[in-house]
């Protein structure tokens, strides 16, 4: 059989290079959205697990800072050639927990988590600071160091990219980190997490930690251990993240919510135009921050263009996400169907 | 997709986070940059003109992290991504995500 085909294996925790149960023993069920079966169930992170994998986090974060940057390059290379070699496997997991068109997962989303790991080792050997001229009685310069450890929190829209965005720049740094993918999309972090040990990752330089963000989530954002929160999701959840964040200090970047304006004059070539304002919404279910979700249409070519558009929507019909001919897949959740439906 | 909405209805202020697309008529260059930026986010946007100089402009003005012209939902590991405004702050992605990254330390050596 395939690898593509195999059972979907229970989702475990990174901690310290090892698959591990979480401490309190606490399982979930992750669920394919399409179909709403269970996929398999997977350990439930904990603030013990949490502060198990900070201590690996920052036992590794000495060697791994100080190795010499052309291999922490070369890992990081061969995290993202391991990403491509797996992009079948990989595409049909994301699809399986996320609903997303198998088309988007494979042809799209691994392809880009291999780009960043492929992009961002290049800068693992180009990081540098500045030699500063400031008085002549001294020698002034500046190092460019990394924080430590990284606490990542990511969202179910983008499982396995997000991975690639915060994990490639982080790593290629000489930080270490933690990832907590969310709870509804597990599946592709952890296979990363264990693509990136098969690549010569130490052990402890990064750790995956699936669970509740209110649980999980918000442990990291309390632990003293951790140096920095990277976060992507919703505004109301980085606001709150933020206030909590205030009380250890922590670093913070949030990329939270839009409602994108995609602007169409009449002098743009209406097709393209046409083309883009459907897949300015429809790309991703339209489970996207970025997604265009204002359409603005000048007066002079309004009437005409949202006809063709109603025309053009009307095809679009969610399908089988498995299907390499389907567009539009299935929401992530029953919940979220609920709160788009209003 | 709901058309002919108001900029100030609650469709188009809140995000939904569905394929769910609010139809919004404008009149000029001006209003276009009104309507666009009258919104507590500024995470992305987009510009369909044949007219180079218009398009440019227009760039300028939005309260947006990304403007793509005559495209849509383009990405890459060398080109920052995140938001103005109330989609938050910091950079994923390109030189810019370095940054959020690493730190600084300034060393004073005594050479007299």
């Amino acid at each position: 059989m395939p690898d593509t085909l195999a059972p979907v294996r229970a989702g475990k925790l990174i901690i310290d290079g090892h698959a591990v149960d979480a401490a309190s023993g606490r399982t979930y069920t992750t669920v394919n959205p399409a179909t709403e079966e269970p996929i398999c169930s997977v350990a439930q992170a904990g603030p013990e697990d949490v502060d198990r994998a900070v201590r690996a986090a920052r036992a590794a974060f000495e060697p791994w800072s100080r190795m010499k940057p052309a291999d922490r390059q070369r890992i990081l290379w061969r995290i993202g050639d391991l990403v491509l070699e797996h992009a079948d496997e990989l595409g049909r997991l994301e699809t399986l927990d996320n609903g997303k068109p198998i088309f988007e997962s494979r042809q799209i989303d691994v392809p880009m988590v291999a780009n960043c790991f492929h992009y961002f080792s290049g800068w693992a050997t180009k990081l540098a600071g500045e030699t500063l001229p400031v008085n002549p009685a001294f020698f002034t310069y500046t190092l460019r160091e990394p924080l430590g450890v990284v606490g990542a929190i990511i969202p179910w829209n983008f499982p396995m990219i997000m991975v690639g965005w915060k994990c490639a720049p982080a790593l290629a740094a000489g930080n270490c980190v933690i990832v907590k993918p969310a709870e509804l999309t597990p599946l592709t972090a952890i296979r990363i997490g264990e693509l990136a040990l098969e690549a010569g990752l130490p052990p402890g330089v990064l750790n995956i930690l699936p669970g509740q963000g209110s649980v999980a989530g918000q442990a990291m954002v309390q632990h003293p251990g951790i140096d920095k929160i990277t976060f992507t999701g919703s505004t109301e959840v980085g606001k709150h993240l933020m206030k909590s964040a205030a009380d250890t200090l922590k670093k913070i970047t949030l990329e939270l919510g839009g409602k994108s304006p995609n602007i169409v004059f009449a002098d743009a070539d209406l097709d393209a135009a046409l083309r883009g304002a459907t897949t300015g919404i429809f790309y991703g279910k339209g489970e996207v921050c970025a997604a265009g979700s204002r359409l603005l249409v000048e007066r002079s070519i309004y009437d005409e263009f949202v006809a063709k558009l109603a025309e053009r929507s009307k095809k679009i019909l969610p399908s089988d996400p498995l299907d390499p001919k389907t567009r539009l897949g299935a929401l992530v959740s029953e919940a979220q169907m609920n709160k788009v439906l209003g | 997709m709901l058309e002919g909405v108001d900029n100030q209805m609650r469709v188009a202020q809140e995000e939904i986070f569905g394929p769910v697309l609010s139809v919004i008529p404008f009149d000029d260059a001006d209003d276009a940059v009104k309507k666009a930026n009258d919104i507590p986010y500024g995470l992305a946007s987009g510009i369909w003109s044949k007219d180079v100089k218009k398009a440019h402009a227009v760039a300028r003005r939005l309260q947006a992290g990304t403007v793509w012209i005559n495209a849509y939902n383009f990405y890459d590991a060398g080109m920052p991504f995140g938001g103005y405004k109330a989609s938050g702050f910091g950079r994923d992605l390109g030189p810019e995500s370095l940054r959020e990254y690493t730190q600084v330390k300034s060393v004073w050596v005594s050479i007299e």
